[in-house]
């Protein structure tokens, strides 16, 4: 990318701030960093207690770095993330996983889309085009757990644990995430629906690599996130 | 009464009386003694005179004292399990409000310094 258009870019963005829970993702952090920085000036990693020097990887790879002392989980380090963009009088959050599954374009364009369609909530979605391909197995937990969470909440989605949001200060600051460790993916949703405020989809890419299969939600996490949807 | 009957007397006193005075919480303490001093009462007079724990046991529908005792049992301990894990799911909130304040406070300061 030319230097003078991608600084044309950051300038554009540098209302928004990706926040990026971090939890022992050292090998892949750096990289995850270093891609998103020429698009977003903002970049914050919340490390949540890594004990393999993620956070300082994500520092010297030029992101803001807020560390939790204890691991607290992952929905707690999405809400620390938030109070501190709007600390910093953040106007559009962006969620991004640290492993390296989300494309940085595909962020850049629900920015894009929550500005010029006036939407508080961006969810991405891996459903809604053929590019990912997750085993079949992963498709049928990924959508009876969106089954579960668009009858329980006012919400019509096709993809519901997604890392991939873009959310606009307004609905930020009507959400506190509380469900330390379970399913935070859900929680969102349930508590952005309730905000009434509009809200698209937008087709995104998941990268299925060979770090983010190995490290990849277990089946048994996906009892844990259909057993949160159900009991609440 | 038998030695085993003063015993547990002993102990059901003085477990309710140390249960008493650590109890936590201004608002419902005294309704706390209260229930602690029943208690008291009450499993006195069952150890005192087991007889009368089948004569309840009988109104009730259950064979033997000794088996309304197990029943009565079982429901305390999952109440005591459903308390205590509430009371768990309440402090972890406290925690992770606690640590995510430090966490702001570290990055503020950390900020300020460059």
């Amino acid at each position: 990318m030319n230097p003078a258009l991608s600084g044309d870019l950051r300038g554009l963005n540098d209302d928004a701030w990706v926040v990026i829970p971090l939890y022992n993702e050292a090998q892949v952090i750096g990289d995850v960093v270093s891609g998103l920085l020429p698009l977003f000036s903002n970049v914050v990693c919340i490390d949540d207690g890594s004990r393999d020097g993620s956070g300082r990887i994500a520092e010297a790879a030029g992101a803001r770095l807020v560390t939790h002392p204890i691991n607290l989980g992952q929905g707690a380090a999405l809400q620390t993330g938030f109070e501190y963009a709007l600390e910093r009088g953040a106007r559009f959050v962006v969620t991004f996983d640290a492993d390296g599954q989300h494309r940085v374009e595909d962020a850049v364009v629900m920015l894009e889309r929550a500005r010029s369609e006036d939407l508080a909530i961006v969810f991405g979605s891996r459903f809604l085009d053929d590019r990912t391909k997750p085993g079949i197995l992963k498709k049928i937990v990924l959508k009876t757990a969106v089954w579960v969470t668009n009858l329980t909440t006012r919400t019509r989605l096709t993809d519901a644990h997604n890392g991939l949001r873009v959310i606009r200060e307004d609905a930020l600051s009507r959400i506190k995430l509380r469900q330390d460790r379970m399913a935070h993916g859900t929680e969102i949703v349930v508590q952005l629906g309730r905000t009434g405020l509009p809200y698209a989809e937008q087709a995104v890419e998941v990268i299925y690599s060979d770090y983010s299969k190995a490290k990849g939600q277990s089946l048994l996490n996906s009892v844990n996130i259909l057993i949160d949807l159900i009991i609440r | 009464m038998s030695i085993f009957q003063f015993l547990l007397i002993a102990v059901i006193v003085i477990a309710a009386a140390l249960a008493v005075k650590f109890l936590p919480g201004e608002r419902s303490l005294a309704l706390k003694r209260i229930f602690a001093i029943l208690f008291v009462i009450v499993a006195a007079l069952a150890i005192l005179f087991p007889s009368a724990l089948t004569v309840v046991a009988n109104f009730f529908g259950v064979g033997r004292g000794t088996d309304l005792l197990l029943y009565v049992f079982i429901i305390m301990m999952l109440l005591f399990a459903v308390a205590t894990v509430r009371a768990k799911a309440r402090s972890d909130a406290r925690v992770t409000e606690l640590a995510r304040a430090v966490a702001l406070i570290e990055a503020r300061a950390r900020e300020e310094r460059r």
